[in-house]
């Protein structure tokens, strides 16, 4: 410091930022002190320093019992910050050493897409599609595509498993954990989508289905034998509502589905049987009827409920298709029956006039099956999805018209041959859509021919 | 042993141990005010103490009852040593002078060449 005038300002005010009570006991010798003495920067930093030494002084520092407390309380919570960062640290890094030194089973998520699509959901304004290819918790691949009149667009990627759900306000995708638990997939922003949470309801079985309310606030989560209902208006937090328990055997493949005003649950439950219940005050959801399908036809393995709520239709495996009228939904009334149309889904070579897959196919599937009601309700349409080879299958798509009642006209017959897929019907009641049971990710649409509209119409 | 417990307490003054045995020195010749203080303890020691550095020590050595000033109301106040800060000094300069001779000897042995087997 060059100026030793400035020096000895500074100092003499330095001595003003000492502690007050140590201002009234050394003040005034202080000041003397400074009046003989040459100041220069030492002496300013040396007064600096020694303020500030006082005021962490213990003694002095009582004179701030506010500012003490809050020291005391910001030094405990830090402490306590990097406690549990460290803890936390030191055992990501124990796990990290078992699982990457020691050799435990690699938990990372292993896309496997070469097992094909084993299920597919569209948004009712048709623009997001989600499918779902793999089949294990651990190595499936949800991919979310962008519907449009270009066709399809793929956005992106995430894991998933089993099953997939999209949320009709298209803002979650619903599909289930590593550990075979619903889990929420925000995808509002459809291009970065982002786990929101996990939905364990405690049940032991697996998940094998899962519908959004048309309102989008509630999930239903179908294991074995019954289903969970998840308030998600705050998908990150969603809130167990009711567990709704059918108390019937396990199912393989089947569907669950919410009536159009939400106060109706369809569940296909195992044993050939729908259970609907009603779901009006979703915590005290309460099964309201049952209904079994004939015999040998199989179980449900897609559900529809009609744009008014008052049809429920439904398809076995063997192809039978059922209509029920729900004016009360207590007393379903069986409004029409189509029985075993398999057999009406033929190879091109005219083979397969029966439900068994024909000798030369032992690997095919059972056929897979979409059913949906046209907008206006004034149609029904079914498709097939019957495998020729492991590889090739023939969509057999069959269309009525639908009375008020139920009852169904003659049907009008399109056929398209595709690969071996997993089928389903977009909103719009024209379009099928077609995932890869082998051999990959693929999206195929289709759109239903002239002669299926005037079934329709 | 006493040496160890005088350590103790002079550890306790951390950055100020130094200055408190020279303020302790330079008041075993009588009472002093600051000013005083710091200039004998520049013409004995050579060491430019500054007031900051001073009156940091001066605090806490009264603060332990090793001096006590007089001369209550005086804005030149001056401090005494007092028995307990004699005894003080006199346990730390035993440890210097231990240091000193140490030093001193290993020194001499140095300039004499490695001492051999």
């Amino acid at each position: 410091m060059k100026r030793p005038a400035l020096a000895a300002r500074l100092s003499r005010a330095l001595v003003g930022c000492y502690p007050p009570r140590w201002q009234q006991r050394y003040r005034e010798e202080i000041l003397d002190v400074l009046d003989q003495h040459q100041a220069s920067a030492r002496t300013v930093l040396s007064l600096g320093g020694g303020a500030l030494a006082t005021h962490l002084d213990p003694d002095y520092r009582l004179e701030y019992p506010v500012s003490s407390m809050r020291l005391r309380l910001v030094i405990k919570v830090c402490s306590r910050i990097i406690l549990v960062a460290a803890a936390g640290a030191g055992l990501l890094a124990g796990l990290y050493f078992f699982a990457r030194v020691i050799g435990l089973p690699d938990f990372s998520w292993q896309p496997n897409p070469t097992s094909g699509a084993s299920a597919l959901a569209v948004t009712p304004d048709q623009r997001l599609l989600a499918t779902e290819v793999g089949g294990e918790p651990t190595s499936a691949l949800v991919t979310l595509w962008a519907l449009g009149p270009a066709g399809l667009r793929r956005l992106s990627a995430f894991e998933g498993g089993v099953t997939v759900a999209i949320a009709p306000d298209g803002r979650l995708v619903a599909t289930s954990s590593f550990h075979g638990q619903a889990a929420l997939w925000n995808v509002a922003r459809p291009r970065h989508p982002a786990l929101l949470s996990v939905l364990s309801a405690g049940s032991s079985s697996a998940l094998w289905g899962e519908a959004f309310s048309p309102d989008s606030k509630l999930l239903a989560a179908a294991y074995g034998g019954g289903a969970a209902l998840w308030d998600v208006t705050r998908p990150a937090r969603p809130r167990l509502l009711t567990v709704l328990n059918a108390h019937v055997g396990q199912v393989t493949s089947s569907d669950i589905a919410f009536s159009p005003d939400g106060h109706l649950l369809a569940l296909a439950s195992g044993n050939g049987q729908v259970t609907i219940w009603n779901v009006a005050r979703p915590a005290r959801g309460r099964a309201v009827a049952t209904m079994s399908g004939p015999r040998r036809a199989g179980w449900f393995t897609a559900l529809a409920f009609a744009p008014g709520g008052r049809l429920l239709a439904g398809v076995t495996t063997s192809g039978t298709v059922l209509v029920y009228h729900l004016g009360d939904p207590a007393r379903p009334v069986l409004a029409a029956i189509r029985r075993s149309l398999v057999t009406r889904a033929l190879y091109p070579d005219g083979a397969g006039a029966t439900a068994a897959a024909p000798t030369g196919c032992p690997g095919c599937l059972l056929p897979g099956y979409a059913l949906r009601f046209a907008p206006g309700g004034r149609a029904l349409t079914v498709v097939m999805d019957r495998g020729i080879s492991n590889f090739y299958s023939r969509d057999t798509v069959l269309t009525w018209p639908v009375t008020a009642s139920g009852a169904l006209g003659h049907d009008v017959e399109a056929t398209r041959d595709t690969w071996d897929g997993l089928p389903a019907l977009a909103p719009d009641g024209r379009t099928v859509i077609d995932g890869q049971i082998f051999g990959g990710t693929k999206v195929r649409l289709w759109e239903l021919p002239a002669t299926a509209d005037r079934a329709a119409s | 042993m006493p040496g160890d417990r005088v350590h103790g307490k002079f550890d306790d003054l951390g950055r100020f141990t130094d200055p408190s045995v020279l303020i302790l020195t330079s008041l075993s010749d009588g009472p002093r005010h600051g000013y005083a203080i710091m200039t004998d303890v520049a013409a004995f020691s050579q060491v430019s103490m500054e007031p900051g550095t001073l009156y940091g020590a001066l605090s806490r050595l009264e603060k332990r009852g090793w001096i006590r000033p007089l001369d209550t109301g005086q804005r030149r106040r001056r401090y005494e040593i007092t028995a307990a800060g004699q005894a003080v000094l006199a346990e730390q300069l035993t440890t210097m002078q231990q240091v000193v001779r140490t030093a001193t000897r290993r020194t001499a042995t140095d300039q004499a060449g490695p001492a051999t087997a």
